[in-house]
């Protein structure tokens, strides 16, 4: 196992390496640099020349990228091309807190409902517990984060002035975002715990517990919910790499001060470090969670042994 | 020899369909809410090819008389516009009508997509194993670590101005960014399926007979792998309408007057308190879309895995 998870982890490099590389390339054949944007007020050619060569931005881009490589080794991302005299450093811990806190949160919740919904729908099939399941499920399917997000601003905030429309400044404005953000995964895992479920009731064992006589409660919580959350455990990678990525769209809808809403801007101003910082946070983030769920899915299933 | 396996091949494909196909199409016509998604998906489909012509109003046409009359967008049921107008005059249902071509558009570019890379990859890597397998995996594990919405947005600026970017009203560059980092997912199930099948007895015969690779691989496995393979497919059509529309939100995607339903959306935002009506009916577009492929997906997977038949 120490070995498999040190295997990972180094496998890691090359997939940073070559996500690096494709982003800088990528990034540097967008037209444009990111002083020449403005078409309404373009800097003098010469003024240009000097930002530019400041940055080092005339050199050959293989130059570029070694240097870029060089300075974040030694924990140097640059500055930002664009929002003056800050450090790409400095950017992304100021705002990592909001999108962790945004994200950790959905995430929580997905899990602390989504399981119990999707129990309790297993248990009692085929009746109103079941269908109230079945509708969050629906709905949580049927509406993208960006819509859910929309809607509950437009209920819950314009219509019932109940919690405040932006801003991320303690409890009261984390409801909205983070229901937004964890609607999807609500209702993933109640689907997929649900139909686990009764896929493990039908197992033999759990026929023998019943026909040795114990109680319900006991042959759920001992025989039934860690056999079922095998499968469950599988969709939770996929989950919260969704969950990353969609976090930038809630953050704009709120204006929550986080990472997210710094990549378009990113993008399309050209703030190049800015750009690959992001980049390389997310592919990181996203590498490292799914190892996570790899690991748990190994220790709560002993079968599974990684080589 | 080789003579022999041709007539052997035709005799196959000229069997009628096999009973697996009439077997899963009983099991998805008692499935009541694939029924409802298959319907949902048909009137789709339809609105996105015919929409225009029964739609009396365009898209980008802007009611004027309205405009002048009332300065302001018509509510629902008003003036001839059965879901309302916008605030420049135009026809919301016309709208959510060239919404759904765009968006029928991306499940349709979308998969092609995904289905033009991931099966030939996960095929070869399944089929040649070893270092072909090896090789061809790490670079579904690259794209798999890709933060897929951020590379898309950077494929989409960077190509923006060149003439892919351009071509209709901008969307297919959108579409074929969304395939690039969507097939993964089926380059593994193929795979998985051709490693599986491999090993079966009627490949072994067929291999035995003198069958070339190329011809077992497109005769024999790619043709038993196609129900996982038309589930897949199914099932990912939602995100990537999700994945368009997510963009269409944040401002990447056609170009105006067009509008995806992600750019209703955006602009319902915008005057949500007075006029609702411009978010709440682009907003139940999107839902049936995303539930009735759901929903036609979940039934084909039930359908076509025959390991669950009998269950329920």
């Amino acid at each position: 196992m120490t070995t498999y998870i040190i295997r990972r982890v180094l496998w890691l490099i090359p997939v940073v390496f070559v996500v690096s590389v494709i982003t800088f390339l990528l990034m540097h054949a967008a037209p444009g640099t990111p002083f020449q944007l403005n078409p309404d007020r373009p800097l003098p050619p010469q003024v240009i020349e000097r930002l530019e060569d400041q940055f080092g931005l005339n050199e050959p881009i293989h130059i570029q990228y070694i240097n870029w490589v060089g300075n974040m080794l030694q924990g140097d991302l640059g500055p930002s091309y664009r929002i003056r005299g800050r450090g790409v450093s400095e950017i992304i811990t100021d705002n990592m807190w909001a999108s962790i806190q945004l994200g950790s949160m959905a995430f929580g919740l997905a899990v602390i409902l989504g399981i119990p919904l999707g129990v309790i729908a297993a248990l009692r099939q085929n009746k109103w517990p079941d269908y109230l399941s079945t509708f969050i499920s629906v709905i949580g399917i049927a509406t993208p984060s960006f819509v859910l997000a929309v809607l509950l601003v437009l209920i819950f905030s314009v219509t019932l002035h109940w919690f405040p429309t932006s801003g991320w400044r303690g409890p009261e404005y984390w409801v909205l975002p983070v229901t937004a953000l964890s609607g999807y995964g609500i209702a993933q895992v109640a689907r997929y715990t649900r139909a686990s479920m009764l896929e493990v009731t039908r197992r033999d064992y759990v026929r023998t517990a019943q026909s040795k006589g114990l109680k319900e409660r006991s042959i759920v919580t001992v025989h039934m919910l860690r056999n079922a959350f095998i499968p469950v455990v599988t969709i939770l990678g996929p989950l919260l790499a969704g969950l990353v990525t969609g976090s930038f769209v809630v953050e704009s809808v709120f204006a929550i001060p986080g990472i997210g809403r710094f990549f378009v801007d990113a993008i399309f101003q050209r703030d190049y470090g800015l750009i690959m910082a992001v980049t390389l946070l997310y592919a990181v983030l996203i590498a490292v969670m799914n190892l996570v769920v790899d690991v748990a899915y190994a220790w709560i299933d002993p079968r599974i042994r990684y080589s | 020899m080789a003579v022999e396996s041709t007539t052997i091949d035709r005799k196959i494909a000229e069997r009628p369909p096999a009973s697996l196909w009439r077997d899963a199409l009983e099991r998805l016509l008692k499935n009541r809410l694939a029924i409802l998604g298959g319907i949902i998906v048909i009137l789709f489909v339809l609105l996105a090819i015919f929409g225009p012509f029964i739609t009396p109003y365009g898209y980008a046409e802007t009611d004027t008389d309205l405009i002048r009359q009332t300065r302001g967008p018509a509510n629902p049921g008003e003036s001839g516009h059965l879901l309302g107008t916008d605030i420049l005059g135009r026809d919301l249902l016309s709208r959510i009508m060239d919404g759904a071509r765009i968006s029928m558009t991306v499940a349709l570019v979308v998969q092609a997509t995904v289905l033009l890379i991931g099966v030939p990859i996960g095929a070869l890597a399944g089929w040649f194993g070893g270092r072909v397998d090896n090789l061809l995996m790490r670079l579904t594990d690259i794209t798999y670590a890709f933060p897929d919405l951020l590379f898309i947005i950077l494929l989409t600026v960077v190509f923006k101005d060149t003439w892919f970017g351009g071509a209709v009203d901008g969307l297919l560059l959108v579409f074929v960014a969304i395939g690039i980092v969507s097939w993964v997912g089926v380059a593994r199930l193929v795979r998985g399926q051709m490693l599986s099948l491999k090993e079966t007895e009627y490949v072994e015969a067929a291999r035995a007979i003198g069958v070339p690779d190329r011809k077992i691989v497109t005769r024999h496995l790619l043709p038993n792998a196609i129900g996982p393979i038309i589930v897949a497919v199914t099932l990912g059509i939602p995100g990537a309408i999700l994945a368009e529309a997510l963009l269409a939100f944040i401002g990447i995607g056609a170009n105006v007057p067009r509008a995806s339903w992600g750019t209703l959306i955006t602009e319902g935002q915008i005057w949500m308190s007075s006029e609702p009506h411009l978010l709440i009916f682009p907003a139940i577009a999107i839902a049936l879309a995303l539930l009735s492929f759901t929903f036609l997906g979940d039934g084909l997977r039930d359908a076509l895995d025959p390991k669950l038949k009998g269950k329920q």
